[in-house]
């Protein structure tokens, strides 16, 4: 384990924690200015260093995320389980599965998608209804939210096929719009704007996860039985997600992003791509709504706006298009920083539409961009 | 048997005929330039031949087989590979990437593999690495010393360069380059015709289809040429014959009209 990556994520995580300790919005915005120009600073004075730890990153990206995941296992321990801030990250994390998805399809793959929230409605009314209407157990629900996200994914995916660019934008709206309507109309089924009330818990082994955890020495909200399941989730979504994007499959949609054209002179069946694109992207938001209706207990149509989509977007524009680092960093950011700013609630949507406008004008890449390559060539022999 | 067999291939743009009853043949191994002056229509059968345009009459034979009709990657799949008059790059993958986007195993490999296979996956990438880099090879060490490079960051011949090894990483039958010495000086078209016959040397069964303005770049390269002039075939043959051919004269210097 190399002690430089142990030590800089440690200082990240405190500095995290520290993050979440400061009540005052004038002190977190002091803070936070602090951490951003400590950042430059040390950009600019230390540039070899910072080259360093980012390729020391780089190569060892699997440790990197071991370690990330070791110190995640401890948070609920360092709040002592408050429900506040659990809830908080819990939704945090939701977002951060979702961002990753979202990414594939509009980072890697180039596809934009402003209806991204429509995967989650129907991630979260699978779940909801198999598990309220039919008594299907949580842990069968889980992966069909997925699979049924993928389905409408592919439904999404057949009519933007001869679309690009503004009007793909246009038709995925259009299509979060059409999804939401769909709920609010088919009450008999999804109970239109009342919503799914009293979803159950998810139950393992006789264990109910919407009970208090209680591990004898303390206490602590059922919220950290969600904190557990959530990371888990967004785990296997950011594993599986690296994976494929570090794959020829990978490799087509990045090239794709660049050129349709010149990728279906090279043998690509553009359909096909997109579709996949669409359905793997998809499948990681319905896991997304599927936790969210298990854990909330309630879902209703408007949870799933057009706002929710942006709020996605964002996330991964901030952190940078087509870096999972990024959208993850993106995710967290924007999912936290608002609850700083609980005073200014009514101009959320503002200030991520803001984060959009000045990201694409002055932070094209992001906060993490993404520089590695998928194939590099073999360092040669001399001669 | 030939090659590739084309026959009164003819498109129209609404009322306008781009390509008008064009027929050449090409052997294996044979070389065929295609000149003629701007909007005379060769990139449309360019576009005609690998796909992305369908013929509105006419036929394409490969190997005796009709393919006119085809989408581009069906097209591709069957051995035409071509190249773009403005280079189409894929601008922010670096060189090797740029080529492996080539080969077969980019579209052959499996999905869930890259999931439920790392081994397998791996293997696979490395010997996609590994040809990519032989591809290069061709080259010398031109490319091989950028290999890791962003294809935007690329000097502009390499650039075309790097297009001629992503065209023929598929072991085309057929190649066809859309004027290659674009935008080149005199100097480095001398190179890039140079690389051409490299290219030939290496793969000798490679029928290769140039279109191309430079008639001195034709010249030293080809075993036969097209002259189309308003979409349609005024002269073919060596090109020998065609140069004395009065219609080419006129098409490229135009009619001496009592000046």
């Amino acid at each position: 384990m190399n002690t430089y990556i142990l030590l800089s994520e440690l200082i990240v995580y405190a500095l995290f924690l520290a993050f979440i300790v400061i009540e005052d919005p004038l002190a977190v915005v002091g803070y936070l200015l602090a951490l951003f120009f400590g950042a430059v600073v040390y950009k600019k004075k230390f540039p070899l260093q910072t080259q360093k730890l980012s390729s020391l990153y780089a190569d060892n990206i699997k440790q990197v995320g071991l370690i990330a995941a070791l110190l995640a296992l401890t948070f609920p321990f360092i709040v002592n389980g408050d429900p506040y801030w659990l809830q908080v990250i819990n939704f945090a994390i939701l977002h951060a599965i979702m961002a990753v998805g979202l990414n594939f399809m509009t980072g890697r793959a180039g596809l934009i998608c402003l209806g991204y929230a429509a995967f989650e409605a129907v991630g979260a009314y699978t779940v909801g209804l198999l598990t309220l209407k039919l008594g299907v157990s949580f842990w069968i629900a889980l992966p069909l939210s997925g699979a049924m996200a993928c389905l409408f994914g592919i439904i999404l995916g057949l009519p933007a096929l001869r679309v690009k660019g503004h009007y793909l934008a246009l038709v995925t709206i259009a299509f979060g719009l059409i999804v939401q309507e769909l709920i609010l109309n088919t009450e008999s089924v999804t109970g239109g704007t009342n919503g799914l009330i009293d979803i159950p818990s998810p139950v393992i082994f006789g264990y109910d996860l919407g009970t208090v955890m209680n591990l004898g020495f303390t206490s602590m909200s059922y919220l950290a039985n969600f904190y557990y399941l959530c990371l888990a989730v967004l785990i296997f979504s950011t594993v599986v997600l690296y994976k494929l994007s570090n794959s020829f499959l990978g490799l087509s949609l990045n090239a794709m992003r660049e050129d349709q054209l010149a990728v279906q002179c090279y043998g690509m069946n553009l359909t096909s791509y997109k579709l996949y694109a669409f359905a793997i992207s998809a499948f990681f938001g319905g896991l997304a709504g599927g936790l969210y209706a298990a854990m909330i207990n309630f879902i209703a149509p408007e949870n799933f706006g057009y706002s929710l989509s942006v709020i996605i977007i964002s996330m991964i524009i901030l952190g940078g298009l087509d870096s999972i680092p990024g959208a993850l960093l993106g995710a967290f950011a924007l999912s936290i920083f608002p609850e700083k700013f609980r005073a200014f609630e009514d101009y959320r949507v503002f200030f991520y539409g803001l984060i959009i406008v000045l990201c694409l004008l002055f932070m094209r890449e992001g906060l993490v961009p993404f520089k590695r390559r998928i194939f590099k060539a073999f360092p040669r022999e001399a001669g | 048997m030939e090659l590739l067999s084309v026959k009164d291939l003819t498109i129209n743009f609404g009322g306008v005929t781009a390509v008008s009853k064009v027929s050449f043949s090409l052997a294996a191994g044979e070389m065929l330039g295609i000149i003629g002056p701007n909007g005379s229509g060769k990139t449309t059968l360019f576009n005609l031949l690998s796909g992305i345009y369908q013929p509105s009459a006419g036929t394409i034979a490969l190997n005796g087989a009709p393919i006119q009709g085809l989408p581009a990657n069906k097209i591709f799949n069957l051995g035409i590979a071509r190249t773009f008059q403005n280079g189409r790059l894929f601008w922010n993958l670096n060189v090797v990437e740029n080529i492996i986007m080539g080969l077969e195993e980019t579209r052959t490999a499996s999905i869930f593999g890259a999931i439920f296979a790392p081994a397998k996956e791996k293997a696979l990438q490395t010997q996609a690495i590994t040809k990519a880099m032989d591809i290069m090879g061709i080259f010398g060490s031109l490319l091989l010393n950028q290999a890791d490079k962003i294809a935007k960051d690329l000097p502009y011949a390499d650039r075309r360069r790097l297009e001629i090894c992503r065209a023929i990483a598929s072991r085309p039958k057929v190649l066809l380059l859309d004027e290659p010495s674009a935008g080149m000086d005199s100097l480095e078209t001398e190179r890039l015709m140079n690389d051409l016959l490299k290219v030939k040397k290496s793969i000798p069964d490679l029928s290769i289809i140039v279109v191309e303005h430079d008639m001195g770049f034709i010249k030293g390269l080809v075993d036969k040429v097209m002259v189309l002039n308003y979409g349609e075939s005024i002269a073919y043959g060596t090109f020998a014959d065609i140069a004395g051919n009065e219609q080419v004269i006129n098409a490229y210097l135009g009619q001496e009209d009592g000046r």
